[in-house]
């Protein structure tokens, strides 16, 4: 259940994804998530499902493997849903009792369904097809700019690399720590709300205090060999953009134009 | 009679991969009751994997295990109640202690099998008493010494009265006089309770010394089983399983050489050291 999360891991295969230049991945991201929120209309909505299946032919992970990472959300789809389907004023569709079904709260729902979960796809996209190391490069290189305002940009990417590549560790450590109290007869799944909160303790504590050492092990580590952002730090593989980094870049910037250009299309059978 | 029998599974981690490896590609073996058994083979040869299976913690892709010459995947069999019968002990303590005192830790696990507190607690301290460490009963096992805390987690899974003990590196961390000090314990309660015990090593000296079984994976697959001087003799599956011979099994290959054939089937300790004192 546990290793069904992929946010955050990385899938090991050849690609012309997995070679992309990180910062063009990192823009590809952030323009899909824009997209995804400025789409108003049936078109759009159309564009990005097209981008997105194309994305995940190229990248060349098993379509099931991404898939499984939704399993995780499940139940923040069916709460989101099921409040937007009944909370949303408009014109009744069907009611029943004091509920009723709208047909705004239908429009509205499909469309946080749509865009949680092409959220989701589309972030764990990049961290499949991106080792947490090349995921920093990009960060960092791609907000250099930001030192400017003295804001530490390396150490604030070098964070937040820890920080992904600490969960597929942590998942895997909570994995083998509910093994060991599965094996003493704790039941996570079992029993009232109350209940299955109260079981946790047996998995939490264990799981604070691993990662507490961890982090204090990680901090020692990097002292000892003496780690430093102070000076500018030179990279053993320099990022640089090749052809299919500026064809990419090209292919993006004709998608949010396009993306763009859907809210202005007019449909007379206005579902979205 | 057998006691658990393990049938053609097969089991693979990456399962939405075509070409990714089986960790347990047809593994099969029995043990017998109060069999003491070890599993050997290098790292990454599917040892864990497969005791996790032991106590249905990971269900086989395909094939079957049977306790007590029942399935354990039929619909109605009591998972819990094998997770009882067949207590694993970790390789990482760590993962297991969550309490605020080593005396509540070790309770766990009999209060989930159904025990009332008191005598939950009653039961645990005797196997603290057992272990030696029942000093430690109101320590917090966070601040316990590795050792200490191997004991605690071994404890807290005793103290639910498993027929099967199964052990993942138990040894690793421990000094040697505790390590000898915890083999004689499991040979006792081998001997004395017939209790059946598994345990994965890789210290093959002791294996010889304590071992009456021997299991060996090589990518996820049994390259050979049987007693130990049988398997840890034979220099073709040693070299395959890539495993280095015990001390006393170089001894006899030491002495063959010199045309000084000695009984085989007595390569533990004191066995080999009469052997040796009556060697002219």
């Amino acid at each position: 259940m546990i290793r069904d999360i992929t946010l955050g891991q990385y899938y090991k295969t050849e690609s012309v994804i997995h070679t992309l230049d990180p910062r063009v991945k990192l823009m590809a991201t952030l323009v899909f998530l824009i997209s995804l929120f400025i789409s108003t209309n049936i078109f759009a909505y159309i564009l990005a499902t097209v981008f997105l299946l194309a994305v995940i032919y190229l990248c060349n992970v098993p379509f099931l493997f991404i898939i499984r990472g939704l399993k995780s959300l499940l139940v923040l789809l069916f709460i989101s849903i099921i409040f937007n389907v009944f909370l949303t004023p408009g014109e009744t569709i069907f009611s029943f009792g004091p509920l009723s079904i709208t047909k705004e709260g239908l429009i509205i729902a499909t469309k946080m369904a749509i865009r949680l979960v092409y959220l989701v796809i589309g972030s764990s996209i990049l961290t499949l097809t991106t080792t947490p190391s090349k995921l920093t490069d990009g960060l960092e290189k791609g907000l250099s700019f930001l030192n400017v305002f003295k804001i530490p940009v390396a150490e604030i990417a070098l964070m937040m690399s820890i920080a992904l590549r600490f969960i597929p560790i942590l998942i895997e450590e909570v994995d083998k720590i509910m093994k060991a109290q599965m094996s003493r007869g704790a039941d996570f799944e079992k029993g009232s709300i109350i209940e299955k909160a109260k079981s946790l303790i047996p998995l939490l504590v264990p799981l604070f205090v691993s990662s507490f050492r961890r982090a204090n092990d990680l901090a020692y580590a990097m002292e000892s060999r003496c780690y430093s952002n102070a000076n500018n730090r030179t990279k053993l593989k320099p990022l640089k953009y090749k052809r299919i980094d500026y064809i990419t870049y090209l292919i993006l910037l004709l998608f949010i134009i396009l993306i763009f250009i859907t809210r202005y299309i007019k449909i007379d059978i206005r579902v979205f | 009679m057998s006691i658990l029998e393990v049938k053609n599974i097969k089991y693979k981690y990456d399962k939405y991969n075509e070409s990714s490896k089986y960790a347990l590609n047809d593994v099969s073996f029995s043990i017998d009751e109060s069999e003491f058994t070890a599993l050997i083979g290098e790292s990454g040869s599917g040892k864990s994997t497969l005791i996790s299976h032991l106590n249905g913690l990971y269900r086989a892709d395909s094939g079957d295990i049977l306790f007590k010459g029942k399935s354990i995947y039929d619909k109605d069999f009591n998972l819990t109640n094998l997770r009882f019968k067949c207590g694993i002990v970790f390789q990482y303590p760590e993962y297991q202690l969550f309490s605020e005192t080593v005396l509540e830790d070790v309770a766990f696990g009999a209060i989930k099998k159904g025990l009332s507190k008191d005598e939950a607690y009653k039961k645990s301290l005797e196997v603290l008493k057992m272990l030696g460490i029942d000093h430690l009963k109101d320590e917090t096992p966070f601040n316990l010494s590795g050792g200490e805390k191997r004991k605690v987690a071994f404890a807290g899974v005793f103290v639910m009265d498993p027929d099967i003990l199964i052990f993942d590196e138990p040894d690793a961390g421990l000094d040697p006089v505790s390590k000898d000090q915890f083999y004689k314990l499991l040979k006792m309660l081998n001997q004395k309770y017939k209790t059946t015990i598994i345990y994965i090593t890789h210290n093959l000296d002791d294996v010889i010394e304590y071992a009456n079984k021997v299991i060996v994976l090589k990518e996820g697959t049994v390259l050979k089983e049987g007693k130990p001087y049988e398997v840890l003799t034979d220099k073709e599956i040693m070299s395959k399983a890539n495993l280095d011979m015990p001390y006393a099994v170089e001894i006899y290959y030491e002495l063959l050489k010199l045309g000084r054939k000695i009984d085989i089937s007595k390569l533990k300790f004191d066995e080999l050291k009469e052997t040796l004192i009556g060697l002219k």
